[in-house]
């Protein structure tokens, strides 16, 4: 007995070594990141490098923002994200509703629907630019937003059917007993029941949409330019990244969505596996 | 708790939606009349669904068809399409740059997974041993770098890897080791990309794993115990095979993605130094729109295409297969 104790002991302690070098591990970058945004230029210049700046400044975040034009491109990205957010709650949650609800088309037409996620971007991407060019859509939100949906509708469907199938059915027929449309059923009775779920989709969805880069890079040019496609290419004179107004504009860029993140805890792992996993 | 449902959506519960609902009183708006009319010609679970087709067939399906035309093509900008039959595919196996691609690919693929699952699994089974309060603490950090931008994960590295002014080659300066010069060197870029995926993607598979070891039932473990079984005995005659499904999930989740790597790369070397560290997504990228040969593009991307249909309908069966052997052990 008192062996078996010692033995739990030592795991315990070998456990709490390995979350703490975890942690370390994860949050280093991070504060690697949070310094640098708040460095003076002369700094990144020095060996040893500073762990900790001599001098906190803001001159990063100004030369991001408005001399390298981090501020345009924060919008940009901030109308591309939203567009396909609503966009594809729109048309994604009633395809949810319909393929939980009413078996529309069977398994096949979800998976199919799944499929289209999986699916490499740059395979599509390569017709879009030739169909986008001849169209004359090329570089506007509406392209943006359209391809955008490409990958995040299949998300929202797939996920949301998974929170519709939660729904007891004997509340919707209830309400159609009573005589209300389906959208009104939907509507009173079906999305505030699913409104958690329906949140961590859209977070979900937007955070997707916001750290999109290769639609970003490829389908724009001068009019639209997401902040994935600028950020590391900011320069001090013609090679040397600046570093500075990088980080510093990379930390906006992350900040809200960790705290988007944080909320999402709860539905990470049904999120990031498709549903396969249901906590 | 946890439950591993299979990853069709139709199949749990709502054995009584299998028909359109009945019994609405008459009346109502011309909305209504119309819903009406749909539901007795069993259209309107397809008119619910009709605006997410309408949207997804002409940015998925029509593009992907169009694609499979153009790989048949010599095309570039401002020229005129010319058919060019399997020239495209010919070039393309008969390019090195194209098998380095595909061995840069591979080898990122099966490294990052590997790497991954063992320290994930450490890691998972040392949070499920440690409290709930750090646990939950932990958790908050873990989400983070999977869930940031992947532009901004490459920036972050780029920085760490930095030569001569860089915190790594510092740190390891400290403990008597000199750094490479990681993306200048061809064997460490391709190592500073794996230490950038791991850093993104292992959280991700340690919290999946993690969901997977806290469904396991704690009877059967207590009975091990009980038969005086050593700790790793337990862990390889009975939490490996029960976390089967987990793993093989964990594995088709980041093989999916990782066959598309091309943020971390557009982010940290840029496919460089010269070509070295350049996936297939990255190739197709560059022939596609620096050098603008958008045929021979098409032919890499439909390549690309066959072979995550083949690599996902494999691992989907497995997975599948593995799930129902695992339901019939436990129950």
């Amino acid at each position: 007995m008192d062996q078996a104790n010692k033995k739990r002991n030592w795991g315990d302690i070998l456990a709490h070594v390995v979350v703490v070098v975890l942690l370390i591990w994860t949050i280093f970058p991070l504060y690697w990141l949070i310094i640098t945004a708040f460095k003076p230029l002369e700094e990144f210049m020095t060996y040893p490098p500073t762990f900790w700046p001599t001098k906190w400044t803001l001159d990063n975040f100004y030369e991001g923002l408005i001399r390298q034009n981090g501020l345009p491109a924060l919008w940009d990205s901030l109308v591309i994200s939203i567009g396909t957010l609503v966009i594809s709650l729109a048309v994604g949650v009633p395809a949810a509703y319909s393929i939980a609800r009413y078996k529309t088309g069977g398994p096949s037409l979800a998976f199919t629907i799944l499929s289209f996620r999986f699916m490499p971007p740059i395979v599509p991407t390569v017709a879009l630019f030739l169909i986008a060019t001849s169209l004359g859509i090329l570089d506007t939100y509406a392209l943006l937003i359209l391809v955008n949906c490409m990958a995040v509708v299949p998300f929202v469907v797939w996920i949301m059917a998974g929170f519709f199938e939660e729904i007891p059915y004997s509340i919707e027929e209830a309400a159609q007993l009573d005589g209300a449309s389906w959208l009104r059923m939907f509507w009173d009775q079906v999305l505030p029941l699913s409104a958690p779920g329906l949140v961590a989709v859209g977070l979900f969805a937007f955070i997707f949409t916001w750290n999109e880069l290769l639609f970003a890079t490829i389908l724009t040019g001068r009019n639209v330019t997401p902040f994935t496609k600028i950020v590391p290419g900011i320069n001090i004179g013609h090679v040397e990244p600046h570093w500075g107004a990088i980080a510093a504009l990379g930390l906006i860029v992350i900040i809200p969505i960790i705290i988007g993140s944080w909320y999402l805890q709860k539905y990470i792992v049904r999120g990031m596996s498709y549903g396969a996993i249901r906590e | 708790m946890t439950t591993a449902a299979t990853p069709a959506p139709a199949s749990p519960g709502a054995a009584s939606g299998s028909e359109a609902p009945r019994g609405r009183a008459p009346g109502g708006g011309l909305l209504n009349r119309f819903q009406r009319y749909l539901e007795q010609h069993g259209g309107f679970g397809w008119a619910l669904v009709a605006p997410a087709l309408i949207l997804l067939v002409p940015v998925v399906i029509g593009p992907t068809i169009f694609v499979v035309v153009m790989s048949f093509m010599r095309y570039s900008p401002g020229e005129a399409m010319q058919f060019v039959g399997l020239r495209n595919f010919i070039r393309a196996f008969t390019t090195p740059r194209f098998w380095h691609g595909l061995y840069v690919t591979g080898w990122f693929v099966f490294f990052s997974i590997a790497v991954q699952l063992v320290i994930g699994f450490i890691a998972a089974l040392s949070l499920q041993r440690v409290g709930a309060r750090l646990r939950r603490f932990s958790m908050a950090f873990l989400l983070i770098p999977m869930m940031i931008a992947p532009t901004v994960v490459g920036i972050l590295w780029k920085m760490i890897f930095k030569a001569r002014y860089g915190a790594l080659n510092y740190l390891l300066e400290q403990i008597g080791i000199t750094g490479p010069d990681w993306l200048a060197n061809n064997t460490a870029a391709l190592a500073g990309l794996l230490i950038a995926d791991i850093w993104e993607w292992t959280p991700f598979i340690t919290i999946l794993l993690l969901a997977g070891l806290q469904s396991l039932p704690r009877e059967i473990y207590e009975a091990a115990y009980m038969d005086g079984s050593k700790p790793w005995q337990v862990f390889k005659n009975m939490t490996l095979p029960l976390m089967k499904p987990f793993i093989f999930l964990a594995v088709f989740l980041r093989l999916i993605d990782a066959w598309k790597t091309f943020d971390l790369i557009m982010g940290v070397t840029r496919g460089g130094p010269g070509d070295f560290t350049e996936s297939i997504a990255f190739y197709t990228y560059k022939i596609g729109f620096t050098y603008f040969e958008q045929g021979y593009a098409a032919a890499l991307s439909f390549i690309q295409l066959i072979v995550i249909i083949i690599l996902g309908k494999m691992l989907l069966s497995q997975l599948t297969k593995v799930r129902a052997e695992n339901k019939a052990t436990v129950e």
